[in-house]
């Protein structure tokens, strides 16, 4: 059976090990009935009923102190870590909250200009005569004026046609 | 088998431990190598794929009229760009972005497959984009499409002014019009910044290395409310007599602003150029195109004689028969005018008695006149391609340019030279140098204004005076009728110049109708000129009335006050005279239509004068034959009226005529013989 033992055995001593099986193989005791050894046979495996109901678990203060000592330093590499780290997480969460509020201004830039060129194109004086043209309202005549006073509520100081 | 001694389970985990020393110091040597060897080679490779550099477009500046209005301005817009090595399926991208960003399906399918071909990794899809489209790309959420930020060029007002205006290339730079002029100006400079990324590409952290800068604003003189008057009035009078080309300026005096530029035909500057005869609509011709003026130049030549000469406005000018020979040319009116006053030549547009006043001015000085208006070089305005127009040296003249020149031919001009010339005597003899920039913006975001130039004196303040005088009676009685503005004095001067055909080497009848003028008469608020190229027509008939509907929206826009009672009615103008051709020796002019009569009327117009012009005020002339000296001037001083005479014995022939009406600040001329 290929072990790591066996292994080992056969890096460690391999001129040994061919000897002992070149010895197994041609040592037949002058009888020639004996099997040769079987690997392993030195182990052994029984089963022995163990009670343990009377046993009582012994402190040992030396072994607390220092399962304890352990899990304070864990504990505290733990911190460090986190402290070392934590400035790197909110530098990245940071990252993520600049550049959104970039894309933000980019787009509020954005529709600012385009509100801009709606607005100058809403004001195109082609449009606007068609407009007036549509609403039916005339270039003032020379030396001309329409007192608002005398208009009734709700008119508009407009010339029409 | 014998049991394992100790010795020989310490053996072998000693052997377990070496082997497990080797492979840990093959790890470590492994580790060294990576991470301090080769460690600048990763932290590279590491940067490249983490951080990224992206140009950060800087907008081009926006260009305002006088009001604030934006007439140009450039706003974001998206490239949208995919990689061909990572996008998924670029038939599901051809069949994505056609629909979407209206592009044709197989000229996509086309360019995708030699990017694939060529094993591109960048492939442009559609430069400069509207936001409409972009948002319906973005809302896909794919994230093989790249956005590329860009700035795209609008024109929210159309083509108004768009000759003047110009246009830019797709990459934003200025190709034409003030767009070129002023690129250094208008354009920014892009700035720089580095972005780091995570494992899945979003940016977490940017730094500007360059700041971009953003390109600053100018402001122009033009008023887009009149600009768009002109534009109208320009294009429909062109149509109407079916013109080639023509083009309209409106300038401020004063200052020299040009308040409107237009030229026809025009073209919409945000739409690409296709064919050559697009390209030739972007031509300005308002200042790239000369040509001869004909008879407005006639100002000029009469300004010079007034300005040199002992002649006045009233001087007896002997325009004969109706032709002239000069040398081996002869000279033509378009009627027989026989005497008649100085200013009744520039009423009329007499041709004989302009060379008249031209030879009393000699070459020299008329030259010296010519040039001194600014014509034969450059005006100097903020915009390219401007001509300097022609006008010959003395050495290049022959026996009968001066007449040539008299009458405005043999040099040409643009329009906006005729528009400061004109100007210039409507600004008391001062000519100012146009100008359209009137502010720009630093890079600190400030307006600096301009810095006018102060203008040039070409004429004494009374010579310029006594020109607007004689040029409103071109609009109250001459060939200029069609001028006049409701409310407003005016003054100007019709031109009807024949264009010289190249092939049959004579000159044509076509001609470059102009009209150059100015309102109100007593303070001009405006001056302009308007040259339609190609017309059938005089003058008076085609480009007046453009100017009559451009100088009364503007001088209402501009809240001129009016200076003309409208008391009356706009009189019937009765039969018009039209004939101002500056070449009339080629052949009988086209027959005149109907209300537009030649040489009948002219003797009418003579007898009654100016008594129908509901626009002059002033005493009544008496009839001054057959009385003395004495007797005249007693009757004169007691009506307070000035009287200049000349000769001796009885009267013989006076100007204006009995019954006339004698304008505030004019005089009677008596002439006397024996």
């Amino acid at each position: 059976m290929a072990t790591v033992t066996t292994l080992i055995d056969w890096i460690a001593s391999a001129a040994g090990v061919r000897e002992n099986v070149e010895a197994a193989v041609h040592n037949d005791g002058g009888e020639g009935f004996e099997l040769r050894a079987l690997p392993n046979e030195e182990i052994y495996f029984y089963v022995r009923p163990v009670d343990n109901s009377r046993v009582m678990p012994q402190s040992d203060p030396r072994s607390t102190k220092a399962a304890f000592k352990y899990i304070g330093s864990a504990c505290l590499g733990v911190v460090l870590l986190v402290g070392v780290l934590l400035p790197v997480a909110y530098n990245v969460l940071a990252g993520y909250q600049i550049h959104a509020l970039e894309v933000e201004r980019e787009a509020l830039v954005r529709a600012s200009s385009e509100l801009e060129l709606r607005e100058a194109e809403l004001l195109n004086p082609a449009r606007l005569a068609e407009l007036a043209e549509i609403q039916e309202l005339v270039d003032p005549e020379p030396r001309t004026s329409v007192p608002l006073g005398a208009l009734p509520d709700g008119a508009f100081a407009l010339n029409t046609r | 088998m014998e049991p394992i001694s100790e010795s020989q389970g310490a053996r072998r985990l000693r052997i377990l431990a070496r082997f497990a020393l080797v492979w840990a110091l093959i790890i470590l040597a492994r580790l060294a190598y990576l991470q301090i060897y080769q460690h600048d080679d990763y932290l590279r490779r590491a940067i490249r794929q983490s951080h990224g550099t992206v140009q950060i477009p800087a907008p081009r500046g926006r260009i305002l009229d006088r009001t604030g209005q934006i007439a140009a301005i450039s706003v974001p817009a998206d490239t949208i760009v995919v990689n061909p090595r990572i996008a998924p399926d670029l038939s599901i991208a051809r069949d994505i972005f056609a629909p979407i960003l209206d592009l044709d399906r197989r000229e996509l399918q086309t360019r995708i497959d030699w990017a694939v071909e060529h094993n591109r990794g960048y492939l442009p899809i559609k430069q400069k984009v509207t936001p409409a489209e972009s948002n319906k790309i973005r809302s896909l959420k794919l994230d093989w499409i790249e956005y590329h930020p860009d700035s795209r060029r609008c024109y929210p007002k159309g083509r108004l002014a768009a000759n003047m205006l110009g246009s830019v290339n797709y990459r934003g730079e200025g190709n034409a019009g003030l767009e070129l002029s002023m690129d250094s100006s208008l354009m920014g400079k892009s700035g720089v910044a580095r972005i780091l990324r995570d494992a899945r590409g979003k940016a977490i952290q940017t730094d500007v290395l360059i700041e971009p800068e953003t390109g600053g604003d100018i402001g122009i003189s033009i008023d887009e409310r009149i600009q768009y008057v002109a534009d109208i009035a320009l294009a429909r009078a062109a149509r109407e007599w079916d013109c080639e080309t023509g083009s309209l300026v409106v300038v401020v005096p004063k200052t020299g602003e040009i308040l409107a530029m237009s030229s026809f035909p025009s073209f919409d500057p945000a739409a690409r150029v296709r064919n050559a005869r697009e390209l030739k609509a972007r031509t300005n011709h308002a200042i790239s195109v000369p040509f001869e003026p004909g008879s407005v130049f006639k100002v000029m030549t009469i300004a010079a004689a007034l300005e040199t000469t002992d002649l006045t406005p009233q001087t007896l000018m002997d325009c004969g028969p109706g032709v002239f020979r000069m040398f081996s040319r002869r000279i033509h009116d378009i009627k027989a005018y026989g005497t008649m006053p100085l200013e009744m030549v520039l009423w009329k547009s007499s041709n004989i008695g302009t060379i008249q006043a031209a030879l009393r001015v000699g070459e020299a000085r008329l030259l010296e006149y010519v040039q001194s208006f600014g014509f034969g070089r450059k005006t100097g305005v903020e915009l390219p391609a401007e001509s300097a127009g022609r006008v010959r040296d003395l050495e290049d003249w022959q026996k009968t340019s001066i007449g040539s020149v008299a009458m405005g031919h043999e040099i040409s001009a643009t329009t906006l030279q005729l528009a400061m010339a004109t100007a210039a005597v409507a600004n008391g003899g001062l000519l100012p140098k146009p100008r359209i920039v009137l502010w720009q913006q630093n890079e600190d975001g400030e307006r600096v204004e301009a810095a006018a130039e102060p203008p040039k004196r070409v004429l004494r303040p009374q010579t310029a005076i006594t020109m607007r005088r004689m040029m409103e009676g071109v609009v109250l009685q001459g060939t200029g009728r069609r001028a006049r503005l409701a409310g407003f004095s005016s003054g100007g001067k019709t031109g009807s110049a024949q264009i010289f055909d190249f092939e049959t080497r004579r000159y044509s009848h076509t001609y470059n109708a102009s009209f150059v003028g100015f309102a109100p008469v007593t303070n001009p608020e405006i001056a302009i000129a308007v040259t339609l190229n190609g017309a059938e027509r005089y003058g008076g008939v085609v480009a007046a009335p453009v100017f009559q509907e451009v100088a009364q929206t503007a001088l209402r826009i501009l809240g001129t006050i009016p200076d003309v009672i409208d008391e009356q009615p706009f009189p019937d103008p009765g039969p018009e005279e039209f004939g101002d051709l500056a070449m009339a020796d080629l052949g009988a002019p086209p027959e005149p239509s109907a209300g537009e009569q030649s040489g009948d009327t002219a003797d009418a117009v003579l007898v009654a004068g100016n008594s129908a012009s509901p626009y002059v005020f002033g005493p009544t002339v008496p009839n001054f034959r057959g009385k003395t000296l004495r007797a005249v001037i007693e009757e004169t001083s007691r009506m307070g009226m000035p009287v200049e005479y000349v000769g001796a014995g009885i009267a013989r022939s006076q100007y204006p005529p009995p019954g006339a009406v004698l304008p505030v600040g004019e005089r009677v001329l008596v002439e006397f013989t024996n």
